[in-house]
């Protein structure tokens, strides 16, 4: 890595404005392939670093991506295998307690004998994607500067850092998160849907084994999940009504233990906060498009689904994945990966699988977010039929680790 | 003199572009490169026959799969070049690269963008026959893709066009063949139901056989091989190579070398 700065006259294959996770991977992958990298990250260096207590479900198939960037050795040790995933209705049924519950035996048989998915700290894969860009030459790494602005030209695009330095690329992709400047500057429209809830969102120590099982429990409130975690501790999710979730964060830790273990004991066995814990409001935004000239959205920049079953970092990796393939097949037969015949092909292959996901989990949390007398029996109905009928819960497996046909190359 | 008179005549040149026509033929440009534009069904074929021709020069010139510029050294022809979307790649993957196209206009719009990007491609306006006047030196590789389904005289602009490639180069032709299935899916399919293409683009009965294409490539004194077929997923939206050559078709040839 060069933190130089960047030379002016130079065009890039590729500028990439975000350097989360999404954003990284992307450069590293890019790199690997011999596409000349420019990583603009608005992260100060000399700032005091926040510690990110969140931890992302990495299914399978992001796995695979993350194994081929060559981060996951780096990871060992901070993870925790995802067996299975669990959901019940927590609605009041006539007889019963209808669940299902799908894990590593409902999906074939991996070669690395990798489990659905992994539980990985949010601090780590950042650190370890942040060394693997460190240790990778070709990637040009900005940092604490921001994008201002972006100017489209016939072969590529001129951005405007926030110290004014410009820099030119044939591609820029945008990584920059739900509030994406970059997709702003290119005028690309989101459409956007507020669920008037809020997910009080916290870790803690459980005393029953997680098995790493993560459980999902409907409620007429809202979903309660927990997430497993190393050391039998769990990431918590709690969905509210707008503003429930904001007062219980703003109660003492006391509280909020009496609290979960009055609702949640029964389902998760006695908790109790271990670390930070926060409220946020829960969106549903996705772009119009995919790309603009010259321009490829890539994660929440493009798609900022339900965090229900975690699967929104998993979709921004299946872009990542996607948009290498686009780039490295235009380049291997003389096309312009950068062109909008290229992005053409990223954005039917993208926006379909992002929309769905995120209207199927729009419908998952209406469905099961009331107490109706009318889906109560439909739901408790598809869930018994989804862990009865092993070909519909096999399904179901190999779509939430991303092991299924049409994935990109990388996470196949 | 009369011989050096019809050779000016005939010899295609590069135009020159008047500065009034540049955002004229800038916009033509753009055009011709908008995948949902009007050359949108060209751009979904693209992708195959791009393969496909560097697939073959691959195996011909025994060049390495992984090598970023395969084309490299060698000297190719593109007849009938249209704003330059074949041009283009090829000139990415290394090779030095001559469009021919009859069209002034699309000539100009291939200048134009060849200029945008930063390619360096050398376009004349004028016929492959007339370059064969001309006295051009011979290609290692002619392009003859979708321009035989256009001409009036096939067989005899098969046997003109193979003296173009040098001893121990290679000819592709891409075109479509007579069959009813032709008639059905490339002409009432692509210009009628779909309007994929502008209604008159295809006369069925110019298409060229199989059989046919080869008597000509032969009669060049160029050695083929069997067609392939270029079949159309609707599915998938895509094209790929297939055993069908009852529609669209391609056929390699080679002239030994000396």
């Amino acid at each position: 890595m060069t933190k130089t700065a960047a030379q002016s006259d130079r065009v890039y294959d590729l500028a990439i404005v975000g350097a989360g996770p999404v954003g990284t991977t992307l450069a590293i992958l890019a790199a690997q392939r011999g596409f000349s990298v420019i990583l603009v990250d608005a992260r100060d260096p000399n700032a005091p670093v926040r510690k990110d207590t969140r931890s992302f479900a990495i299914v399978r198939g992001s796995w695979r991506l993350l194994d081929a960037a060559g981060v996951t050795n780096a990871m060992r040790g901070s993870t925790e295998p995802l067996n299975g995933l669990e959901a019940i209705d927590g609605g009041t049924h006539w007889f019963g307690v209808p669940g299902v519950l799908f894990g590593n035996d409902d999906l074939p048989d991996d070669p690395d004998g990798q489990p659905l998915g992994q539980m990985v700290p949010a601090a780590d894969l950042q650190a370890a994607l942040d060394d693997a860009c460190e240790k990778a030459g070709e990637i040009e790494w900005v940092q604490g500067k921001l994008f201002e602005s972006m100017e489209i030209g016939p072969a590529g695009a001129s951005l405007t850092l926030s110290d004014g330095r410009k820099i030119h690329a044939r591609l820029v992709a945008a990584c920059d998160g739900m509030k994406s400047s970059v997709r702003s500057a290119v005028g690309i429209q989101t459409e956007g849907h507020d669920y008037n809830q809020s997910v009080f969102a916290a870790n803690v120590k459980l005393d029953r084994p997680h098995e790493g099982i993560a459980r999902q429990l409907f409620t007429p409130e809202g979903p309660f999940a927990t997430l497993p975690m190393p050391d039998n501790r769990a990431n918590l999710a709690w969905y509210m009504k707008r503003g429930a979730a904001e007062a219980i964060a703003a109660m003492s830790v006391e509280d909020i233990n009496a609290e979960l273990n009055a609702r949640f004991a029964d389902f998760a066995g006695p908790m109790e906060i271990d670390g930070p814990y926060s409220a946020y409001p829960l969106v549903m935004q996705l772009a119009t498009r995919m790309v603009g000239p010259r321009t490829a959205l890539v994660g929440d920049a493009a798609h900022r689904i339900n965090p229900l079953a975690g699967q929104g970092l998993n979709l921004g990796f299946k872009d990542v994945g996607a948009l290498i393939d686009v780039m490295y097949d235009a380049r291997d037969v003389g096309l312009d990966p950068g062109s909008d015949v290229s992005l053409e092909r990223y954005e039917k292959w993208r926006r379909f699988d992002a929309t769905a996901a995120a209207m199927f989990m729009d419908g998952i949390d209406r469905a099961f977010t009331n107490d109706s007398n009318l889906l109560k029996p439909l739901r408790g109905l598809a869930l018994t039929l989804a862990q009865r009928v092993t070909p519909l819960r096999r399904a179901m497996a190999r779509q939430a680790s991303a092991d299924q046909d049409h994935l990109p190359s990388l996470m196949r | 003199m009369t011989v050096a008179k019809d050779r000016a005549d005939h010899a295609p040149a590069t135009p020159s572009i008047d500065p009034d026509e540049v955002a004229k033929f800038s916009a033509m440009a753009a055009d011709w490169w908008n995948p949902r534009g009007k050359f949108r069904p060209l751009h979904k074929f693209n992708p195959v026959r791009l393969r496909f021709i560097r697939d073959q020069a691959e195996k011909h010139f025994g060049i390495a799969p992984e090598a970023r510029r395969p084309l490299d050294g060698l000297r190719l022809l593109d007849i009938g070049c249209g704003g330059g979307l074949v041009c283009e790649p090829m000139t990415r993957l290394g090779a030095s690269v001559t469009g021919v196209d009859a069209s002034e206009a699309n000539i100009k719009t291939a200048m134009t963008h060849a200029g945008e990007q930063g390619l360096d491609i050398d376009y004349r306006a004028g016929t492959a026959e007339g370059l064969i006047e001309s006295g051009e030196p011979l290609f290692d590789i002619v392009l003859n893709l979708e321009v035989v389904e256009h001409v009036a005289d096939p067989h005899q602009f098969l046997k003109d066009t193979g003296g173009l490639v040098k001893p121990g180069g290679l000819m592709i032709v891409a075109t479509l063949n007579r069959t009813a299935k032709a008639l059905a899916t490339a002409v009432i399919g692509a210009e009628y139901v779909l309007g994929w293409l502008p209604r008159g683009t295809h006369d069925w009965s110019k298409f060229v056989t199989p059989d046919e294409a080869d008597a000509g490539l032969t009669a060049a004194g160029l050695v083929t091989e069997p067609a392939i077929g270029v079949s159309y997923n609707p599915l998938a939206d895509s094209w790929k190579l297939s055993g069908d050559t009852k529609v669209n078709y391609m056929i390699v040839a080679r002239r030994p070398a000396e």
